[in-house]
């Protein structure tokens, strides 16, 4: 549905995307992250042809972006960063207005109304000035918007930007429903959105694509070096020097907490030193509290690869499997 | 054409939801009918044709009310940002700017239209008018028209070409006035020849169609800088895309 080949867009001297090659299939949900600066919402605006690259080709159902902008444009619903939205019309207005923009008329421009207002439950407001709703709502009508010509693709910048947690569930909720009937493409920084929402994950740092995979595959990148965390009730020394020799744990930081001492067991790669912590506790007879595994999840991936650290982590690990 | 008339529609009735508009259309009639007042009282006893006075007194506020209803059209969209919207929209760039000139000019010949209606106004309330001359009047009319057409197209251009309203309201009112000064500039300069100062004077021209001498060229004048204005328009449109 999306191909992106080599797209490059400067500004002047400034690089803002960099040769960024990428697909995403029909009915993908594909979330676009990044790090404020890399490149995402200068590469939704090409796709939705509100701004020509520099460089590089881009094709959204077969159209091309460049030359064939307005084919584009009616297979696409844009969402726009901070929903931009005429203040002084009425709900019912404003979608009647950009449904007609879309080529909808009359019988079927009124049913595709009713159906956003009822899918994005804006019913109740449909009167209310634009202005005057709250920017959950607001948010709602420009999903209404995006919505209203059955566009093959939803390219969605930072939906939930600036809302509640129930606007936000709220909002999750309605683009789950729409990836059965659109390719969306969503660009956010609420990395447990993209894990509970996306199917693929496009990273995108300093203009280039530098991770594309499931989130889940993401993560697992990450497994090994985990922190066991324990809390126990015992003397401090005697519980660090036990700790320390179990094998597979690599170091030890002790937090006081009054009587009881809650430990971090940073762990060599691939090692569960859980069973071993489990056995001194019983051998020394202490309480024990809490005993966890800290899990990897996708914003530790995130950091690692927009910092680098998971990159050189990688190579490492390939230059070993060559040797 | 459907999506100029979409964009015609929506404009035309921001406007008058706005109340910028409404004070800028009773400060308008009130100057005009004002200055149109004071230019008859001087004038008392002199054969000189109220139709003209009339049409220099819209002529002299045409400028600031040109500026307000235009200053906003493009520069509004992109301080708001719904320009990104709009343009993202499967509409073509000759669409936005046909349907955003025709509800911008259409006001302003609404607007104009009473100012226009006091002439007869005065006839009737003035024992020493015996009539109003109705070709004089038409004239008046076509001119008046012509002269907005085209200022509301430079309006038009000007707030396209910046996001900030303050800066379209002064490129828009300079280059509006600038046609008012093309007689007294182009007779201060050499290199024209008085055929061609002759061809281009906007105080010509409102005084021939003020004496209901209707003259082609003219028309032509006015509604080809019209057309270059929109032209333009759309190319600095469409220019986003090109880079």
């Amino acid at each position: 549905m999306i191909e992106v080949k080599n797209l490059t867009k400067r500004f002047g001297r400034v690089t803002a995307i960099n040769g960024l090659s990428f697909e995403v299939g029909k009915g993908e949900i594909v979330g676009l992250l990044g790090p404020n600066g890399a490149g995402k919402t200068t590469t939704l605006r090409i796709l939705a042809c509100y701004l020509p690259a520099t460089g590089g080709d881009a094709l959204v159902g077969g159209a091309d972006v460049f030359s064939d902008s307005l084919a584009v444009r009616s297979k696409v619903g844009y969402l726009p960063e901070n929903v931009p939205l005429y203040m002084d019309m009425r709900v019912l207005e404003y979608l009647r207005f950009r449904g007609a923009l879309k080529g909808l008329r009359r019988a079927k421009l009124r049913e595709r109304v009713d159906a956003v207002l009822e899918q994005c439950e804006l019913t109740g407001e449909r009167r209310t000035v634009i202005g005057r709703l709250s920017k959950g709502f607001r948010q709602r009508v420009g999903l209404a918007d995006c919505l209203l010509h059955e566009p093959e693709c939803l390219i969605l910048d930072e939906p939930t930007i600036g809302l509640d947690p129930n606007q936000i569930r709220h909002i999750r909720e309605l683009i789950r429903g729409l990836a059965r009937r659109h390719t969306v493409l969503i660009s956010t920084h609420i990395l447990t959105e993209v894990e509970m929402l996306c199917q693929r994950v496009l990273i995108m740092n300093d203009g280039r694509i530098v991770a594309s995979d499931t989130p889940d595959a993401l993560v697992g990148l990450m497994k090994g070096n985990e922190k066991v965390v324990v809390e126990v009730c015992g003397s401090r020394r005697a519980v660090l020097e036990a700790f320390e020799v179990i094998p597979g744990v690599e170091s030890v930081t002790c937090e006081p907490m009054g009587e009881w001492s809650r430990l971090m067991c940073q762990c060599t790669k691939g090692a569960d030193v859980r069973d071993g912590i489990f056995k001194a506790v019983c051998e020394n007879d202490w309480q024990l509290r809490e005993l966890s595994i800290e899990r990897r999840n996708l914003e530790d991936v995130f950091v690692a690869i927009t910092k680098g650290g998971l990159a050189s982590d990688s190579k490492q690990e390939e230059e070993a499997s060559d040797a | 054409m459907r999506n100029a008339f979409t964009i015609f529609r929506r404009e035309f009735a921001s406007l008058f939801l706005s109340p910028v508009a409404y004070v800028t259309a009773s400060v308008f009639v009130a100057a005009t009918g004002w200055t149109f007042l004071q230019a008859v009282k001087t004038k008392v006893g002199t054969d000189d044709s109220v139709v003209l006075i009339l049409l220099v007194a819209i002529l002299l506020w045409l400028p600031i009310l040109v500026t307000v209803v235009c200053m906003r059209l493009f520069a509004e969209e992109k301080r708001s940002g719904t320009i990104e919207a709009l343009m993202t929209a499967p509409v073509s760039e000759v669409a936005v700017v046909l349907g955003k000139y025709a509800s911008a000019l259409l006001f302003t010949w609404i607007v104009t239209a009473p100012a226009v209606g006091s002439v007869y106004w005065l006839a009737r309330v003035s024992p020493g008018i015996e009539g109003v001359d109705h070709f004089a009047v038409a004239g008046g009319v076509i001119i008046l028209a012509l002269v907005t057409t085209c200022c509301v197209a430079i309006g038009l251009l000007a707030s396209l070409l910046t996001r900030n309203q303050i800066v379209a309201a002064i490129c828009c009112f300079a280059a509006i006035c600038l046609p008012f000064f093309i007689k007294p500039l182009a007779t201060a300069t050499p290199f024209f020849r008085d055929s061609v100062v002759e061809y281009v004077s906007l105080e010509d021209h409102v005084t021939a169609f003020a004496s209901g001498c209707i003259d082609l060229h003219v028309v032509v004048l006015y509604l080809s800088i019209a057309a270059l204005m929109l032209f333009a328009s759309i190319r600095v449109l469409e220019s986003r895309r090109w880079l």
